[in-house]
């Protein structure tokens, strides 16, 4: 009997190593935990450490503050990839583990149904979600019943004293997940110790504590008091951006109560004496059935349940906002050839596109790609009203110079998906451009708690010792040198900057105005002209500003507009400054129209233009959507 | 058993003594020797020198910005002193040893002696010197706090009272507690924190105005912009405006906002009722910030002429020409009759806007802030405070002396009209910090010090906004929970509004329900 407990125990142990090591393997290899960290601007309110008391003097007199403060400082580890990947497949393993051990309690012998939590977890990642504290606080309050059941079998006013003491711990750690804790205990007591008094006392402390402590003292409302830390509360269902998403998470709470409650209650009511096991044959086939069962629906969810579109957001805004700008048009020629020009629909496309238009421009290709990919004129600016747009407007503003609209954008990030620290670092460095020393310092000296960041922020907070005019910082002259001066101040609405893309339009024409050099504005504009198909504008631009930059040659996009231009000219004769247009772009054009001849007709020509012309400017204008796909 | 306790006793008491003496080796309780005393004082922040502080407030902590090995610092009086031994730069005082020297000290100065250590060498830095007034502050103050941004739908604020006396601040309301938006236009009646208003904007469940009274609230289907009560709680005056935001291009302050259409309406709390006036709904100007005398008999408001008509041109070709004139109709309680418009303090007198007025409760000063245009203080970088004596035959505002280059707003007098609290910009231009300042019987302003927090770096990095800030003689006794569920049960008191926008369209002036 001993070797058959040993040797079911080694394959149990044995299946949640492997269950494990294939999370951390998918977690590193098709998630990657940095781009979670990173946040896509859909992660709100991801934990931050920093370092000093502050962090623990905030949490640790709150129900719920250790959770937080442990998952601030393990959540900072998500900045490596492997670290991440590891923290999550360990808090499987150990929710695995815990889950195993209250079935066995319960005697249920249910084994299989412990991989609950560890494919819940799974799914959250799948969705590309941040819910750590939250999945912290349920592993906690898993251990804390684990412990309670270990060591709760003597009687009497030590029984009572632990109960009390137990549910209040779990509530001061977990706080909701104390409530979890009170709920699992008492019915433990009830189902499988039959003891209702105890029952009651441990369900009597997970209704008083919270009111109490929480409600009473505290001053929280009643919602935050019994469901902290759990994801139920106003705040979080508020202020997450993707609602849907907190349904996994609720299934995750859910199903662990009803998992312990199946074992709880087969435990209590099923005809087979505790200790006197099923036989080996049986528990063989429901071993292998059970972990087949477990093994099909991890397959199933990896393939159908991984969200294709958050994964190529929060990848691109990941090299966006590290400046990677190779990897991110290496990443999305890959998407782009392995999904429809659709696939990732509206909003997906365009935070996407806008990304890598962005790396278009500091790679000197905007006028070669700009049509390799779906466009469309919102891509530019990200216009359109979506709570992820906030941080990437922000940077395609502040490069290009308009300080205080990338300043208004990252505030609002700030406030919608909480402290990052590229927000951070992005504003510190606007208010160093506007010699706004003291508001720098704010983030800066918040920066520097971060254990990552903290080099970064030193550096800049002693070259401001040093030398107050930060003349000697490249990124600061660079941004000076960008941005406007009061004088040419224009106020907007500012509800109108998150579709409107007229408005750039008209930011970056004042902006030209007074720095015609701005290559980047200069860019932009003529890409969003071609955009919007506005080909006098682009010439009218074009002309005014070309003389103020050296190209090697006229980039063929812009050859095409021009082209495209004077080809609706009645003298067809074309008059631009500085640059001639070449050869093979005239016959090049010729080609596109002997196509188009040949149909006559805009539709039946599509196919074989696209096929020919697709990432040409000349099939953008006729048919308002590039034609590589 | 009984040996198990023994050992169990022991570790405590031995656990409880290597706590105690680990703090106390490394508290670093050395005394200065043979300081050499420099001719300069020590530069700290905040910056706690020159002021008048009251007799009961929380100790000022600061940080001693000289560079050290360590840091001693005296704290003293004529009659009494004691020790700070520093851990580090931060100096923590005391509070008891605070707040008995300082209550026994009324009207004379308290002084910070600051000694440094470095390289073995003590030295001692000439003494900060500040007041101790004999008068006190109000025990509580509330405020809002809000971090710089414009979708407030989505931010995290709250309400919160803090005790000045100590540290501890309660959290009133927080939008937490209903599923998110904005908070906010709260206000006290008369300086008693029992009876307030607190404006509510939710998605959800849409905008509402909590009246309080004790621990009995009324959620009113009702959106209040600034209110002001009447002394005798009968009625709330407040605005209604149509708000909008601009974010400029270039230069310092990237944001202002602005009203581009607002009027003043009342609601009786008794009678369920939103009633208006012409004098104050007038469809040629703009009227915001009403403000009552303590009395009753006056409503004080600001008031600017209409410069556009097209709501959809934002912004408004004229809006920097927006100049608001702060003016008074009476006000008869028992008749609910408003008299005739007078002007107290036309934009013309100052050459500025001037807005949010505030009136001591003594019923003699004004103070009021004064901006190049528009209507909204707190984001104007050229928001000053200015006082006006309303006892005098002639009134003449004057600027205050306590104002900085950034924006100073949201102003209020302490019940015993000693104190001013006041919003201010000063320390780096985003953040409000709430300071304060004494105000004498002239009307003269002492040096304003930032609130005392336990932290002093506190204020560093933090990146809320503290904003409208007032003063109370009481805590408020109803808890958030009981606010939030009231807003949470979406069960709104349904009012009889005539009014549906801002100033009234011309073709319907008759629609409201005016008192006159």
């Amino acid at each position: 009997m001993v070797k058959h407990i040993k040797t079911e125990r080694f394959w149990l142990m044995t299946a949640d190593l492997m269950f494990a090591l294939f999370l951390f393997l998918y977690l590193f290899y098709a998630i990657d935990m940095r781009i979670i960290y990173n946040g896509g601007g859909a992660i709100v309110s991801s934990p931050m450490f920093f370092q000093g008391m502050e962090t623990f003097n905030k949490l640790a007199s709150f129900p719920g503050g250790p959770v937080q403060f442990a998952s601030s400082f393990i959540a900072q580890f998500f900045y490596l990839n492997w670290v991440g990947s590891l923290i999550v497949a360990v808090l499987g393993f150990v929710m695995n583990r815990e889950l195993l051990y209250i079935i066995r309690k319960s005697n249920s012998g249910l084994y299989f149904l412990r991989f609950t939590g560890l494919i819940v977890l799974l799914c959250l990642y799948l969705r590309y979600t941040f819910f750590f504290t939250e999945q912290l606080a349920i592993v906690l309050t898993l251990l804390l019943i684990c412990v309670y059941l270990r060591f709760s079998d003597a009687g009497g006013f030590r029984k009572i004293l632990m109960m009390v003491f137990s549910a209040a711990t779990a509530y001061w750690l977990c706080q909701g997940g104390g409530v979890i804790f009170a709920l699992v205990a008492g019915v433990y007591e009830l189902l499988i110790r039959k003891s209702w008094k105890d029952s009651l006392i441990l369900l009597s402390a997970g209704v008083v504590f919270p009111y109490v402590v929480s409600c009473l003292i505290l001053n929280q409302n009643i919602l935050t008091a019994y469901s902290g830390m759990l994801g139920f509360t106003p705040h979080t269902r508020v202020f997450e951006p993707r609602p849907l998403t907190l349904i996994p998470l609720y299934i995750l709470f859910a199903m662990l109560v009803a998992v312990v409650f199946a074992g709880f209650l087969r435990g209590a009511f099923q005809r087979r004496k505790p200790g006197v096991q099923a036989g080996i044959k049986l528990k063989v086939a429901g071993f292998i059935a059970g972990n087949l069962i477990v093994v099909f629906t991890v397959a199933g969810l990896c393939l159908w349940y991984h969200d294709k579109m958050m994964r190529a957001v929060f990848r691109t805004d990941y090299y966006a906002t590290e400046k990677k700008w190779d990897q991110l048009i290496e990443y999305v020629n890959e998407y782009a050839a392995n999904s429809d020009v659709n696939f990732l629909g509206y909003i997906g496309n365009n935070y996407v596109m806008t990304s890598a238009n962005f790396a278009f421009y500091n790679l000197n290709r905007m006028g070669y790609d700009l049509f390799l990919y779906p466009q469309n004129p919102n891509v530019l600016f990200l216009s359109m009203k979506t709570r992820f747009a906030y941080s990437r407007r922000a940077d395609i503003y502040m490069d290009m110079g308009l300080l205080n609209i990338a300043e208004h954008q990252l505030l609002e990030a700030l406030e919608v998906v909480g402290e990052r620290p590229a927000i951070y670092q992005r504003l510190a460095l606007i208010y160093m451009a506007k010699d706004n020393l003291p508001n720098a310092v704010v983030y800066l000296e918040r920066l520097k708690k971060l254990y990552f960041y903290k080099a970064w922020a030193s550096g800049y907070l002693n070259m401001i010792e040093a030398d107050s005019t930060l003349n000697n910082s490249k990124d600061i002259k660079y941004l000076r040198s960008m941005m406007l001066d009061e004088s040419a101040n224009k106020a907007y609405a500012s509800f109108f900057l998150e579709d409107n893309p007229k408005l750039s339009e008209e930011m970056i024409i004042e902006l030209l105005k007074k720095k015609p050099t701005n290559r980047m504005a200069f860019e932009y504009l003529l890409s969003f002209y071609m955009l919007t198909n506005n080909l006098q504008k682009f010439v009218d631009t074009f002309d005014r500003y070309i003389g103020n930059y050296h190209y090697k040659i006229l980039p063929p996009l812009w050859q095409q507009a021009i082209v495209t231009y004077y080809s609706n000219k009645p003298d067809r004769e074309i008059k631009i400054k500085k640059y001639p247009i070449s050869q093979e772009q005239y016959k090049y054009y010729q080609n596109y129209i002997t196509i188009f001849s040949k149909y006559k007709k805009r539709e039946p020509a599509v196919w074989e233009l696209a096929k020919n012309f697709g990432k040409s400017y000349y099939f953008y204008y006729m048919y308002g959507f590039s034609g590589v796909k | 058993m009984i040996a198990n306790k023994k050992i169990i006793i022991s570790m405590i008491i031995i656990a409880a003594f290597v706590v105690l003496s680990f703090d106390l080796f490394f508290s670093g309780k050395a005394e200065p020797v043979n300081a050499t005393l420099l001719d300069k004082m020590a530069e700290i922040s905040p910056d706690y020198y020159d002021t008048v502080v009251p007799f009961n407030i929380a100790p000022l902590n600061f940080t001693v910005r000289e560079k050290a090995d360590k840091y001693f610092v005296k704290v003293s009086t004529i009659n009494d002193s004691f020790n700070v031994y520093c851990k580090n730069s931060n100096v923590i005082i005391p509070i008891k040893k605070w707040k008995s020297l300082l209550a026994a000290n009324k009207g004379g100065e308290v002084k910070f002696e600051v000694f440094t250590l470095t390289d073995g060498r003590w030295v001692q830095y000439q003494a900060i010197t500040n007041k101790i007034s004999e008068e006190p502050i109000d025990n509580y103050l509330s405020y809002r706090r809000i971090p710089p941004v414009r979708i407030y739908i989505d931010t995290r604020m709250g309400i919160y009272q803090r005790d000045v006396t100590n540290y501890n601040e309660k959290i009133l309301l927080s939008n937490d507690s209903y599923y998110g938006g904005c908070l906010n236009c709260h206000s006290f009646a008369g300086g008693d924190s029992g009876v307030m208003s607190i404006g509510i904007r939710s998605d959800m469940l849409g905008d509402s105005t909590l009246l309080i009274d004790g621990d009995k609230v009324q959620n009113v289907d009702l959106k209040m912009g600034y209110n002001s009560w009447h002394p005798s709680k009968k009625l709330v005056v407040y605005s209604v405006s149509k708000v909008v935001q601009f974010v400029n291009t270039a230069g310092k302050e990237f944001r202002e906002v602005f009203d581009i259409d607002s009027m003043l309406a009342y609601y009786l709390p008794g009678e369920r009722k939103v009633k208006t006036a012409d004098v104050f709904s007038n469809k040629d100007r703009q009227e915001t910030y009403p403000c009552f005398s303590p009395d009753g008999k006056y409503l004080y408001f600001c008031s600017a002429p209409m410069l556009w008509h097209d709501e959809k041109e934002l912004p408004p070709a004229r809006y920097k020409e927006m100049k608001y004139d702060i003016v008074r109709v009476s006000y008869d309680a028992a008749s609910d009759k408003w008299g005739q418009l007078e002007d107290v303090i036309p934009a013309s007198l100052t050459g500025k806007s001037n807005l949010l007025p505030r009136i001591s409760y003594d019923g003699r000063w004004l103070i009021f802030c004064a901006t190049d245009y528009g209507c909204f203080p707190s984001h104007s970088m050229s928001s000053d405070l200015w006082i006006a004596d309303l006892s005098s035959e002639k009134i003449e505002p004057r600027q205050l002396e306590i104002n900085s280059e950034e924006s100073e707003s949201w102003h209020s007098f302490s019940n015993n009209n000693r104190w001013i609290a006041f919003s201010s910009k000063r320390r780096n231009g985003t953040f409000t910090r709430i300071y304060i300042a004494y105000l004498d019987n002239d009307g003269n302003v002492s040096k304003p010090f930032i609130l005392p927090v336990k932290d002093p770096q506190y204020f560093d990095t933090c990146r809320d906004g503290f904003t409208v800030p007032e003063f109370s003689m009481n805590a408020a006794k109803i808890t958030g929970e009981k606010l939030g569920r009231v807003i949470r049960s979406a069960n709104k008191i349904k009012v009889d509004i005539p009014i549906t926008m801002a100033t009234p369209t011309k073709s319907k002036p008759q629609q409201y329900d005016s008192a006159e």
